[in-house]
C-alpha cells in the first residue's frame, strides 16, 4: 500500500478536480491508484464512506465486466453486489497493487459462481435482447443503416459467445474487452498461463465457427 | 490454393499469430501460409473483425447503485462471527451437502431396518404361534438340547387354531430341555423366513432380547434405532442449515443494498 504523504497528496489532487485527468493517461492510472489505496486505508479504520466512495469509482466498470460475463442484468447486479460484499469483508487481506484488478478479480469469482449455476440450469440467453430500450443512443451523425448493423453484430455475437464454453468466453473478454493480460486471467481464473493462451485461442477459432452463417456481418 | 488444402492447415498457429503467442519459427510458418492460402489469410482478418466486435458490444447502464448501507456493514460483521464464516462459501456447500445427504441416507436406512423389523417380528410372531401348534403336535424327540430349536420352514404345519390356547402339555423343551410348559402369551420377535431357527431363551435375535425365563422383549433395540434416527435427523437439518442459511443471509443483504 502507498506511503500515507503520498497518497494524501495524490487523493487531495483528485479531489482538488477530478475530471482535470485525461483518460488512459499513465499519470491519471497512477493517481488513481493512490487514491485508491487512500480510500481503502480509510476504509479499513472504519469509515463506510471511504468504502462507498470507492464502491462509486469502480461500480460503473464492475457492472460492465461483470455483465459480458453473465449477460443478464439481474445476475449481473447480483454479482457485482455480491463482489463489493466480499471486497468490504476482505479489505484486510488487500495487498497493495491496482485496487481496479483486485475489484475486478473478485467480480469475476462471482460471475463464475453465476455461471456454474446457469450451466446447471439453462436459461434463455439474452433475453433482453428483445428490448432495445437500454441500447446506448447513437451520435446524431451516425447513418441508421450503420447503427442497424452494429446492433446486428452485437446480437450475433453475443449469442455465439453464448455457444462457448465459459471458460473459454471468460479468457476472451476478458483478453479482447477488458484488456487484461495472459498472466492476470491466469490469477483471476487460477489456471495457467499456457491454459489461459490455449483457451483464448482455441475459444476465437470456435467463436469463428459458430459466427459462420454471419460472416459477412463482420467483413466490410 | 484451393479450400480442401486450407483443411489441412493448422488454424490454431494463426489464431496464435494473431494472439502474439508464437515465436520466430512459427511466426515465419504462419506468414507464409498466410501468403499461400487465402483461407488462412481471411481467417486472420476474421479473427481481427470478431475483437474489434466485442470490444464494440454496448455496455448496459448499471441498474442500481451498489453503495453499502449500515445495514449491509451490521450484517456483514454479523456473518463474519457466524461459525460457518470460517469457510469458503463453496467449502461451506460442500459440507452441508455432505452432511445433509449423510444424514438422509441415515433416516431412509434406520428407518428401512425399523420397518423390517417390524415385519420381521410380525412375521416371527406369527411363526411361532404356528411353531407351538407344531409343537403340540410334534413328538417329544424333536426338541434341541440347550432352547427350544424349531426350523421355520414355511409353510409350517399348522395343527392348531392360529391362537395358541395358553399353557398346555407341551412336549418342548425350554433351556434344558425338559418338558415344560410354553409362556403364553409370547412376545418373541425376530427375522422369521423360511428356514431360520429360533432360538427361545437360548439365544437372541437382532432387536430382541431374551430373558431368564425364556420371555423376549424388544423395548430396548426400538429405543436404539429411535435413537439413530434422531440422530441421523438432526445430521439432515444441520447440513441444510449450513447449506441454506449463508444464501438467506446473501439475498437479505441484496434486498438491503439495492
Amino acid at each position: 500500500m502507498a506511503d500515507g504523504p503520498v497518497v494524501t497528496d495524490a487523493k487531495a489532487e483528485y479531489d482538488r478536480d477530478p475530471d482535470a485527468r485525461p483518460e488512459g493517461d499513465r499519470h491519471a492510472d497512477a493517481l488513481g491508484q493512490a487514491v485508491d489505496a487512500a480510500l481503502i486505508e480509510e476504509a479499513l479504520g472504519g469509515r463506510l464512506e471511504a468504502f462507498n466512495s470507492l464502491v462509486v469509482r469502480h461500480q460503473d466498470h464492475l457492472f460492465a465486466l461483470v455483465y459480458r460475463l453473465v449477460p443478464d442484468p439481474d445476475q449481473a447486479a447480483d454479482a457485482v453486489q455480491e463482489a463489493f460484499f466480499s471486497a468490504y469483508r476482505n479489505l484486510a487481506s488487500f495487498r497493495g497493487g491496482s485496487v481496479r484488478g483486485w475489484l475486478g478479480r473478485i467480480a469475476v469469482n462471482a460471475a463464475m459462481d453465476i455461471q456454474r449455476s446457469r450451466r446447471r440450469r439453462p436459461v434463455q440467453p439474452y433475453p433482453e435482447f428483445e428490448d432495445e430500450s437500454w441500447q446506448p443512443s447513437a451520435e446524431p451523425e451516425v447513418e441508421p443503416e450503420s447503427k442497424a448493423l452494429a446492433a446486428e453484430r452485437s446480437m450475433a455475437l453475443a449469442l455465439a459467445l453464448e455457444e462457448l464454453p465459459f471458460e473459454q468466453r471468460n479468457c476472451i473478454l476478458l483478453f479482447d474487452v477488458e484488456g487484461y493480460d495472459y498472466a492476470e486471467i491466469a490469477a483471476i481464473m487460477r489456471v495457467e498461463v499456457g491454459t489461459v493462451k490455449s483457451r483464448i485461442h482455441r475459444g476465437r477459432l470456435a467463436l469463428r465457427r459458430a459466427l459462420a452463417p454471419n460472416r459477412e456481418l463482420f467483413r466490410g | 490454393m484451393d479450400s480442401s488444402a486450407h483443411s489441412s492447415h493448422d488454424e490454431l498457429l494463426i489464431a496464435r499469430l494473431y494472439g502474439g503467442d508464437v515465436d520466430e519459427v512459427e511466426r515465419a510458418q504462419a506468414v507464409d501460409l498466410m501468403a499461400d492460402c487465402p483461407d488462412c489469410a481471411a481467417l486472420f482478418a476474421d479473427l481481427g473483425a470478431i475483437a474489434a466486435a466485442a470490444a464494440a458490444m454496448p455496455v448496459r447502464p448499471r441498474p442500481r447503485d451498489f453503495t453499502l448501507t449500515e445495514a449491509d456493514v451490521a450484517r456483514l460483521r454479523r456473518s463474519r462471527r457466524a461459525p460457518w464464516a470460517v469457510f469458503g462459501l463453496g467449502l461451506r456447500r460442500s459440507l452441508g451437502g455432505s452432511l445433509a445427504a449423510l444424514g438422509l441416507i441415515g433416516v431412509v436406512l434406520t428407518s428401512a431396518v425399523s420397518l423390517l423389523g417390524t415385519s420381521a417380528a410380525t412375521q416371527g410372531t406369527l411363526a411361532t404361534q404356528d411353531q407351538r401348534a407344531v409343537a403340540q403336535v410334534a413328538p417329544a424327540g424333536s426338541s434341541v438340547a440347550g432352547g427350544l430349536s424349531i426350523a421355520t420352514a414355511a409353510p409350517a404345519v399348522s395343527a392348531g387354531p392360529p391362537e395358541f390356547p395358553g399353557a398346555s402339555p407341551a412336549s418342548v423343551s425350554a433351556n434344558d430341555g425338559t418338558p415344560s410348559a410354553l409362556p403364553a402369551p409370547t412376545n418373541q420377535s425376530g427375522p422369521a423366513s423360511s428356514g431360520t431357527e429360533y432360538a427361545i431363551g437360548g439365544g437372541t435375535t437382532p432387536g430382541t432380547k431374551s430373558l431368564p425365563s425364556g420371555e423376549v422383549s424388544q423395548g430396548s433395540g426400538v429405543d436404539a434405532r429411535l435413537v439413530w434416527l434422531v440422530g441421523f435427523g438432526a445430521l439432515f437439518a444441520i447440513g441444510v442449515a449450513i447449506t441454506i442459511l449463508p444464501r438467506r443471509n446473501r439475498r437479505r443483504g441484496r434486498g438491503a443494498g439495492s
